[in-house]
C-alpha cells in the first residue's frame, strides 16, 4: 500500500532526515515552522511523533543531560528503514505523477 | 538567551498533575526551550501566554495520552497483587512478633473494646432478620396511627377499627388482611400453678397474612366462640407430649377455653408475641376494646395486610381518603389522626411507637446502644493509634529503607493497614470469647429477650469479620498516613540515640479523654453503689425483720390464720394483697360526681391486723375492722387526703365513691409510708379489707427467721393443704428483689466501667512502657549524676500525673452533673443526690490503678544498674 502516511507526517519525517543527529522536539518544531511557516504546537508535534513511532517509521532515544534545559535530557528521533522505503515510495509516486502530468506544471 | 524568567508555575503544575506517572522529561525540556526562545523574541508576557497554549494543546494531545498509558503498564506497578499481600502479611507477622508487649496490649484492649460492639452488632443483625420468614413479608404492611393532640404527636402501632374495616370493604388492591386485638391476658390455672399468658383476638385470615401454620386443627376454630389455637410451645409446657386437642384450659377471668388447634413451631424472630389465638366472636364476651365502628378508642387494635408489589403509594393514598371520614370524630376530641403504612420487615428495629403489639425493639434504643458501644470502642482504637505512633520512631528506619528501595506511599500504607487489620482480627477472635460469656447475662437483662438468641451463625461471624476489617481500617488509617509521610532522608539520617520522647499534643488530648471517660464510669459505679446501699439500708416504717411472705395460693385465709397463730414461734401475722415494699399495680378511681372528675389511687386489700402488724401509724380515726357494714369502711393514707383536699377544697366529707359506683367511708388516716419501692413516689393509697384478695400471708417470727422456722411453717402448711406446694420467702429478699433494676443497672455499669478502666489502663501502660523504655539512657545518666529514686519517679511519671490532673478537672464536674441530674433522677427520685464520698472514693480507686501501672514500669527502669544501661549504648 502506497501513500499510507499523511502530508504532515511526511513533512515531519523529511525534517528529521534533514536534521539528522540534531532531530529533537524543539529543533523539528522550529525547522517546520521556519520552512513551512506554519504555527505548530508541541502537543500537535508530539502527537504526530508518537503516531509515527507506533507505525514504526521512527525510533527515539534520550540524549545526554543538557545544561540549558535544567539538566533535562533531549529525546532524539531517527528514521527507521521502513520510513526510508516509505518515503521512497511516496517520492516515486509523486515523480510518476509529475512525469505523467498532461499539463505543464513548471513555473515560469 | 535569558534565564531570568521562569515559565508560569501553575501551568507547569497542571501539566505535572495531569501527566501523573508519565515520563515527561523531554517534553518539559522542549517546553522550557520554546519558552526561552519566545521570551527572547516576543517578551515574557507573550511567552507566558504561548506557554499556556502549549500546555493546553499538550493536555489534549495524543502523545501525552499514549505516554500515560505506557506509564500505567510499566514494571513500576503499584497496585497490590497477591505477592505483595503475602509480603505484607509476612512483615506484619514479624513485626508483631518483635513487639510482643505492644501486640498483646493492643489485642487485649481492642478485644475488650469490641465486646460490647459485638453485642450491639449481633443484636442488630438478629433484629434485622425479624419477620423475614413470612411469605411476601416485603409486601405486608400494618397501619400505624399518628395522633396529634394539643401539640403532642404520638405514634401508635395500632389503628382505628372503623378505618381498617372500611379498608377491607373499599380497597380492592388488598390481597389478604387480618385484624388483631391484643387485649387478652388470661391467667391459666394449670395443676395448681398460674401461668401468665398472652393471646390475640383475631380471625382465620391470620394464617393467610403470616407464615404461621397449623399442626393440628383448622383455622375455623377462630370462628367459634371459646375455642382457641395455642402455640406448640405452650402446648408442650402444659401437656408435654400429649395431644392438647379438645383439652380445656381453665383461666381466671375468662373461664374455660377449648383447645381446637395447635400451631406448628415457628421461628422466634417475630415481633408478634402470643401464646394463643382466639376468635373475635369471643371478644364481646371478654370486654375487649374492640368495636368495628370505633375511631378514637383504637388502642390494642392492629391491622396487617398484604398487597401486590409497587402498590404501596396507591393504597396509601386510598387509605388517606378513607381516613378523612374519621376526622370529624377525632376533631370532636380535639385530636388529629394520620395513618402510615409500616412494612412488616421495618417493624424491628423500627421507629419508637406507643401501644406496640408484643415487644418491639425500636431504632432509637439501638442507636443509643451503638453509641455506648462506640464510647467503649473508641478509646481502645485511640490506644492503638497512640501506641503505634509512639513506636513509630523504632520503625522509621524500616520505612525509610523501604522508601529508598522504591516503595510507593500506598504500599507503606498497605503495610500498616494490614498490620492493624491483623491485630483487629486477633482482637475480634478474643472478643468473641468475651461475647460468648456476656451474651446470656445480657439477654437475661433484656425484656423480650426470648425472641433473641444471639447465636454465632455464619451471618454473625461474617459480620464480625467485616466489623474487624472496618475497625482495622478506621483505626489504622491514622498511623498508616503518618508512616507514609515519613521522609526517608530524615528517617535514615537520624540515629537512634537522637530520638526524643515526644508525646504530641493530640496524643495528650487522647489520653486525657480516656482518663476522663474512665473516671466518669468509675464515679458512676460509686454513685449507683451508694444509691443501692441507701435503698437497701432504708429503714422501712413497717416490720421487715424475721418476716416470711407466704402466698396463700387461693386457699382459705381463715384456715391459714388459725393454724399459724397457734403455731409456736409466730409472733404476728396478717394478710395483704401485695407485698409491702414492692411495686403496686392495683389501681382504682375515686369519683367526684359533682365535680365530674376522678382521681386515681392505689389500693391494697388487707385484713384487720395488717396496720397493727406493719406498725402503720394512724394520725386520725379508727382502725380497720373485719365487720361488714352497709357502706364499706376504708383507711386512706395522708397523700390521698391531701390530694382530695386539693381537688375539692370545700368538701369536708369522708364519704367517697369508688369507680364501680359503690360508696365507701374513710374511717381512718395513716401516715404516709413507702408501700412501693423507694424510687416510686408515695401515691394516694386506699387500704380496704377483703379476704378474697388476701394473696399473701405476712408472718413475723419471734426469733430470727431461719431454715428451722421455715420448715415449721412448711410442715403446718402441708398438713393443711397436702396437695399444694408451700412457697415462702423472706420479706427481706422480696424487698431486695424489688431492687433488681438497681442490680441490673450496676451490672451493666460495672461491666462498662470495668471495660473502660481496663482499656485505659492498658493504654496508659503502653504509653508508660514506651516513655520509660526510650528514656533508659537518660535514667542511667541521671542516676550516675546522683538522682535518687524519688526524683526519677517525678521525672518519669510527672507527665502522666499532669494529664490525670487535667482529666480530673473535666471528669468530676461533668460526671457530677450527669449523674446528679440524669441517672439518679431515673433510679431514685427522692435520693439526696451525688455525695462527696462516692466521688472521692471512685477517683481514688481509679487513680491508684493508674498509679500502679505507672510505678510498675518506672520502677523497672529505675532499678536497672546504670552501668549496664550505658554499656549497651
Amino acid at each position: 500500500m502506497k501513500g499510507f502516511i499523511g502530508e504532515f507526517e511526511e513533512l515531519v519525517l523529511l525534517t528529521i532526515a534533514n536534521l539528522a543527529k540534531d532531530a529533537y522536539g524543539v529543533a523539528i518544531l522550529n525547522d517546520i515552522s521556519e520552512r513551512a511557516s506554519r504555527k505548530l504546537s508541541i502537543g500537535a508535534l508530539h502527537s504526530t511523533l508518537t503516531r509515527l513511532e507506533e507505525k514504526g517509521y521512527i525510533s527515539s532515544y534520550l540524549g545526554e543531560p543538557t545544561n540549558e534545559r535544567g539538566g533535562r535530557r533531549k529525546r532524539y528521533f531517527e528514521l527507521t528503514d521502513s520510513a526510508v522505503s516509505e518515503l521512497n515510495n511516496m517520492k516515486a509516486l509523486r515523480d510518476q505523477l509529475w512525469a505523467g502530468s498532461k499539463i505543464n506544471l513548471s513555473l515560469k | 538567551m535569558s534565564h531570568e524568567f521562569h515559565p508560569p508555575k501553575l501551568a507547569q503544575r497542571i501539566l505535572k498533575w495531569y501527566a501523573g506517572r508519565a515520563d515527561m522529561e523531554d517534553i518539559e525540556g522542549d517546553l522550557d526551550e520554546v519558552y526561552q526562545l519566545n521570551v527572547s523574541s516576543d517578551g515574557r508576557f507573550k511567552a507566558a501566554w504561548q506557554y499556556w497554549i502549549q500546555i493546553f494543546s499538550l493536555l489534549f494531545s495524543y502523545g501525552l495520552k499514549k505516554r500515560k498509558k505506557n506509564a500505567s503498564y510499566s514494571t513500576h506497578y503499584y497496585k497490590n497483587s497477591m505477592t505483595m499481600f503475602k509480603n505484607y502479611f509476612q512483615i506484619a507477622y514479624r513485626n508483631l512478633k518483635k513487639q510482643k508487649t505492644f501486640t498483646l496490649i493492643n489485642v487485649a484492649g481492642l478485644a475488650m473494646g469490641m465486646s460490647i460492639a459485638l453485642l450491639a452488632l449481633a443484636m442488630f443483625v438478629e433484629l434485622n432478620q425479624f419477620d423475614e420468614f413470612h411469605p411476601n413479608a416485603e409486601n405486608t404492611y400494618r397501619i400505624t396511627t399518628k395522633l396529634t393532640e394539643s401539640g403532642d404527636v404520638n405514634r401508635y402501632a395500632s389503628s382505628p377499627p372503623a378505618l381498617t374495616y372500611a379498608i377491607d370493604e373499599q380497597i380492592d388492591g388488598i390481597r389478604a388482611s387480618v385484624h388483631i386485638n391484643d387485649h387478652f391476658f388470661p391467667i391459666i390455672e394449670h395443676k395448681g400453678n398460674e401461668v401468665d399468658s398472652w393471646g390475640y383476638f383475631t380471625e382465620p385470615s391470620f394464617f393467610d397474612v403470616f407464615a404461621f401454620t397449623l399442626e393440628e386443627g383448622t383455622s375455623n376454630a377462630l370462628n367459634q366462640p371459646n375455642q382457641i389455637i395455642i402455640t406448640k410451645e405452650l402446648a408442650t409446657k402444659l401437656y408435654g407430649a400429649d395431644s392438647p386437642l379438645n383439652k380445656i384450659i381453665e383461666t381466671k377471668k375468662y373461664g374455660q377455653l377449648i383447645i381446637a388447634g395447635v400451631l406448628t413451631d415457628f421461628p422466634k424472630r417475630t415481633h408478634l408475641k402470643f401464646d394463643f389465638l382466639i376468635g373475635f366472636s369471643s371478644a364481646d364476651k371478654f370486654n375487649a376494646n374492640m368495636r368495628s365502628a370505633e375511631w378514637t378508642e383504637f388502642r390494642s387494635n392492629y391491622y396487617y395486610f398484604n398487597i401486590a408489589p409497587d402498590q404501596k403509594k396507591k393504597i396509601a393514598s386510598q387509605i388517606e381518603v378513607i381516613g378523612k371520614s374519621g376526622d370529624p370524630v377525632f376533631q370532636s376530641e380535639e385530636k388529629k389522626a394520620n395513618y402510615q403504612l409500616q412494612r412488616l420487615t421495618d417493624i424491628t428495629p423500627g421507629d419508637m411507637m406507643s401501644d406496640t403489639i408484643g415487644i418491639e425493639f425500636d431504632r432509637p434504643t439501638m442507636i443509643l446502644f451503638f453509641g455506648v458501644s462506640l464510647l467503649i470502642l473508641i478509646p481502645a482504637c485511640f490506644n492503638y493509634t497512640n501506641m503505634s505512633i509512639a513506636v513509630a520512631l523504632k520503625r522509621a528506619k524500616e520505612v525509610g529503607v523501604r522508601k529508598v528501595l522504591g516503595s510507593h506511599r500506598k504500599q507503606i500504607m498497605g503495610q500498616f493497614l494490614v498490620e492493624t487489620i491483623i491485630i483487629c482480627m486477633m482482637a475480634v477472635g478474643l472478643s468473641t470469647f468475651i461475647f460468648n460469656f456476656i451474651r446470656q447475662e445480657f439477654l437475661s437483662m433484656l425484656t423480650g429477650s426470648a425472641a433473641l438468641s444471639l447465636d454465632l451463625s455464619e451471618w454473625m461471624i461474617l459480620t464480625f469479620i467485616l466489623f474487624a476489617i472496618a475497625t482495622g481500617i478506621v483505626t489504622g488509617i491514622g498511623p498508616a498516613i503518618y508512616f507514609a509521610k515519613i521522609s526517608p532522608i530524615q528517617a535514615l539520617r537520624s540515629d537512634s540515640s537522637n530520638q526524643k520522647v515526644n508525646i504530641s499534643g493530640v496524643r495528650k488530648g487522647l489520653l486525657v479523654f480516656q482518663f476522663t471517660l474512665t473516671l466518669g464510669f468509675m464515679i458512676g459505679i460509686g454513685v449507683l453503689l451508694k444509691e443501692y446501699q441507701e435503698a437497701r439500708g432504708y429503714e422501712y416504717s413497717f416490720n421487715v425483720e424475721n418476716t416470711f411472705i407466704i402466698p396463700t395460693q387461693g386457699q382459705d385465709v381463715q384456715l391459714i390464720r388459725n393454724t399459724y397463730t397457734r403455731q409456736p414461734g409466730v409472733e404476728n401475722l396478717s394478710f395483704s394483697s401485695s407485698i409491702p415494699g414492692t411495686p403496686l399495680t392495683n389501681n382504682l378511681y375515686l369519683l367526684f360526681p359533682e365535680l365530674q372528675d376522678s382521681m386515681r389511687v392505689r389500693q391494697i386489700y388487707v385484713d384487720e391486723q395488717f396496720t397493727d402488724h406493719m406498725n402503720l401509724e394512724y394520725i386520725w380515726g379508727d382502725q380497720l375492722s373485719n365487720e361488714t357494714y352497709q357502706i364499706e369502711k376504708v383507711v386512706a393514707n395522708q397523700s390521698l387526703m391531701e390530694r382530695m383536699k386539693l381537688l375539692n377544697p370545700d368538701a369536708d366529707s369522708t364519704n367517697i365513691v369508688l369507680s364501680d359506683g359503690r360508696k365507701a367511708q374513710i374511717v381512718g388516716v395513716i401516715k404516709d409510708y413507702n408501700h412501693e419501692p423507694l424510687n416510686h413516689r408515695i401515691e394516694p393509697m386506699l387500704i380496704r379489707v377483703d379476704q378474697e384478695f388476701n394473696n399473701y400471708a405476712i408472718v413475723t417470727m419471734n426469733a430470727p427467721a431461719n431454715a428451722g422456722s421455715y420448715s415449721k411453717l412448711e410442715n403446718a402448711w402441708e398438713e393443711l393443704f397436702p396437695n399444694q406446694i408451700f412457697q415462702a420467702s423472706l420479706l427481706k429478699n422480696e424487698l431486695d428483689s424489688a431492687y433488681t433494676f438497681f442490680q441490673i443497672g450496676m451490672k451493666i455499669f460495672g461491666f462498662l466501667a470495668a471495660l473502660a478502666i481496663s482499656i485505659s489502663c492498658l493504654g496508659l501502660l503502653g504509653m508508660v512502657i514506651f516513655a520509660t523504655e526510650s528514656r533508659t539512657k537518660e535514667v542511667a545518666i541521671r542516676k550516675i549524676l546522683g538522682a535518687n529514686k524519688k526524683s526519677l519517679f517525678a521525672t518519669l511519671a510527672g507527665l502522666f500525673m499532669k494529664l490525670w490532673g487535667i482529666a480530673l478537672l473535666f471528669a468530676i464536674p461533668i460526671s457530677y452533673a450527669f449523674y446528679d441530674l440524669v441517672l439518679i433522677r431515673m433510679y431514685n427520685k427522692f435520693s439526696d443526690g451525688v455525695g462527696f464520698i462516692e466521688i472521692a472514693l471512685s477517683v481514688f480507686i481509679t487513680l491508684s490503678l493508674g498509679a500502679i501501672a505507672i510505678f510498675w514500669q518506672v520502677n523497672k527502669v529505675a532499678k536497672i544498674n546504670p552501668a549496664i544501661n550505658l554499656r549497651n549504648e
